[in-house]
């Protein structure tokens, strides 16, 4: 059976249907819950905060005007409520450097990501996403567990497309570079020379 | 040029492959549970149709109490020493009352500057915090 539509299950619950609200939640708190993640690095304070943002969207159902993807308005709210979150508990966004070393190494890292075990993998994988910054998270998941176009992100971030552009390929860098450091940098620089 | 066009290809795969294979975070397996918990009981607070400050019974039941007074007066069951319209001379003098008590009334410049500002700054924040709080909810 094919599932109802968000615009199905906004309609529905505006109209006193509010347990249909529930699908909205299931198909999307897996998302919402990543972004406060990578936004937040706690895991209590991500599921506070993903939870709050359902509540403020019920509350603010109304005002969906329809105009782009449900998905991208709740991103919207999902992100502003974790720079709250953010700001009220006085910490800064963080930021890493960009080092050129990674992107001369991607075949190397693949090779030597490759050699480990799938579980191994996994885990140093999510290790480095979770040192991103808070912003090149956002960008990341957005772009690729969305398919969130550039256009769509500016709208969620409040920025321009341009500095989407730009920070999408500074956040791969940094992404490159952290995976990088957790792979042992020896080996990296070895590779294929012997 | 060629070169770099080709490594940020080769970094856009790689990371790709990197993001997907390490998949979105779990939450709490009741988290679906908890937000509706939350939601139910704002459901039955709040209501999404418009819902107006005075209900219309109270509307009514003013309507009919204000047409029972215009009655009784009207009908000249009610004896009031005073008139109910006020004598063309009584109305006049009303409005001379008025007049003097403005006649006396000034503001020095200083405080009609500030309460100008003072307005200014009320109106412009208004709008910045208006924008500031729909920019979140509206795209």
């Amino acid at each position: 059976m094919s599932q109802p539509s968000d615009q199905y299950c906004i309609d529905a619950v505006i109209n006193g249907d509010v347990q249909t609200f529930s699908v909205l939640v299931d198909r999307y708190k897996h998302m919402v819950f990543s972004l406060a993640m990578k936004m937040l690095k706690n895991r209590e304070e991500a599921e506070e905060v993903a939870q709050d943002v359902f509540l403020k969207v019920y509350q603010a159902l109304t005002t969906f005007k329809g105009e782009s993807k449900f998905s991208t308005w709740l991103y919207k709210i999902a992100y502003h409520r974790c720079l709250d979150s953010i700001k009220k508990n006085g910490r800064a966004i963080q930021t890493t450097s960009i080092d050129e070393f990674a992107i001369h190494h991607i075949p190397a890292m693949d090779s030597t990501l490759d050699g480990l075990e799938a579980k191994d993998r996994k885990a140093i994988i999510k290790a480095a996403i979770a040192e991103l910054s808070a912003e090149d998270g956002v960008v990341i998941t957005l772009h690729y567990f969305e398919a969130l176009s550039l256009k769509e992100i500016s709208k969620v971030m409040g920025l321009s497309v341009d500095t989407v552009k730009v920070r999408l390929f500074r956040s791969r860098k940094r992404l490159a570079n952290l995976l990088a450091n957790r792979l042992q940098p020896e080996t990296l620089k070895t590779y294929g020379k012997g | 040029m060629e070169k770099d066009r080709n490594k940020e290809i080769e970094l856009e795969y790689f990371v790709e492959q990197v993001v997907t294979e390490a998949g979105l975070d779990e939450p709490a397996p009741n988290f679906t549970e908890i937000v509706m918990a939350k939601v139910v009981p704002l459901a039955q607070k709040h209501s999404f149709g418009y819902e107006p400050l005075i209900p219309k019974t109270v509307w009514y039941f003013m309507a009919i109490a204000l047409l029972g007074i215009f009655i009784y007066i009207f009908t000249g069951s009610a004896k009031m020493e005073v008139p109910f319209w006020p004598s063309e001379a009584r109305s006049a003098q009303l409005q001379q009352a008025y007049i003097d008590i403005f006649a006396d009334f000034s503001v020095s410049d200083t405080f009609l500057y500030g309460l100008i500002g003072l307005t200014l700054c009320i109106g412009i924040q208004v709008f910045l915090l208006k924008h500031h709080f729909e920019k979140r909810m509206v795209l």
